[in-house]
């Protein structure tokens, strides 16, 4: 069983709701918010491990949440999910910031390749 | 290699007209991929069920809910398709009969994102609007764009703007009303007052602020005010 704790925050629920459930099939603890606000609350109540953000969000973009979410849980693991092909100006906004990306649609090989690789980060395996 | 030929020069009113497709087909192509990532997620979602048969947790009713949400996404997909078709067509010719509130509805649904982004929702009461006017409906939008985005940009988060046409006598009124109040803040608008200015002599139509309700009155161009 794979323990690594994972929170998808996307405002599309059905993308979320699905992307976690197929995560859990796959062993992970995944649970999936709408909103920006709704994360902040979950992760200051339990800790994860690893945080797939969608980069556009209604009030907060993932780059801004990712910096809340690391001022609370510096380790995080952090995928942006984005539909933007542009992303050396995504990655120009936060270069001081440690994280990995995939293109939305997602294929979903590729974005477990990514997790595993995260999940790998933070148990040093 | 040959040099890469400079961008022609257009008129201000031109180019903003550019700028304003460039901005529908970048907002649609945003919102068609996040669609196309619901339905590939619930038919992912779907596979996964089916490859682990009886192994699955929940399997029939995940799967179903599974088709559902790929059928739901599919129906607001069509919807967003249809209304951007028809918003694609309105610049096939600049004199028309149209009703208004055709026109300013597409528009709302197809910068529902921009808006929502900004956590503003825009409502309107467009089906009771009938009447037609003649004019150029795709103008129409752009000065009802350059508006909506001046109050999305100043709209409290939380707030709704709500759009209402109507036609009648030989003119047509387009009112906007904010019910968060309108700040103007630092960030540019996508018109400059001098462009919306230009647009709105093009468009026949003049703006009157009556309280927190922005007034877009407008001429049919087939009475004898208009200038077609």
């Amino acid at each position: 069983m794979n323990e690594s704790r994972v929170l998808v925050v996307d405002d599309e629920v059905d993308f979320a709701s699905t992307l976690a459930e197929r995560l859990q099939l796959r062993g992970y603890r995944a649970e999936a918010v709408f909103s920006p606000e709704d994360a902040v609350a979950v992760i200051k109540e339990r800790p994860f491990d690893i945080l797939l953000l969608d980069l556009k969000m209604p009030g907060m973009s993932g780059i801004d949440l990712l910096r809340v979410a690391r001022g609370l849980l510096p380790d995080v693991e952090v995928i942006l999910l984005t539909g933007h092909l542009d992303l050396e100006a995504v990655l120009e906004q936060v270069p001081e910031e440690h994280f990995d990306y995939i293109l939305k649609p997602i294929d979903i090989k590729v974005l477990l390749e990514k997790v595993e690789r995260a999940r790998a980060r933070r148990t040093g395996g | 290699m040959s040099a890469i030929p400079p961008r022609p020069v257009r008129d201000p009113l031109t180019e903003i007209r550019f700028r304003f497709l460039g901005k529908v087909l970048a907002t649609f192509s945003h919102e068609l991929k996040n669609h196309l990532a619901v339905i590939k997620e619930s038919n992912g979602l779907v596979g996964d069920l089916v490859g682990m048969g009886s192994r699955a947790p929940s399997g029939p009713e995940a799967s179903r809910a599974a088709v559902e949400a790929v059928e739901r996404q599919v129906g607001r997909t069509l919807s967003l398709i249809r209304h951007f078709n028809r918003f694609a067509h309105r610049m096939d010719t600049p004199s028309v009969v149209y009703r208004p509130a055709e026109a300013i509805e597409e528009l709302t649904v197809l910068i529902q994102r921009l808006a929502s982004q900004a956590r503003v929702a825009l409502s309107g009461g467009f089906a009771a609007a009938g009447g037609e006017v003649r004019g150029d409906p795709a103008l129409l939008q752009l000065v009802v764009f350059c508006l909506l985005d001046r109050l999305i940009r100043a709209a409290p988060p939380g707030s709704t703007i709500a759009v209402e046409v109507s036609v009648g006598r030989g003119r047509a009124r387009v009112d906007i009303r904010p019910d968060g109040g309108f700040a103007p803040g630092g960030e540019e608008a996508f018109c400059s007052p001098e462009e919306l200015e230009g647009l709105l002599d093009q468009l026949g139509g003049e703006l009157e602020r009556l309280g927190g309700i922005w007034r877009l009155n407008f001429v049919d161009k087939r009475t004898p005010d208009g200038v077609n």
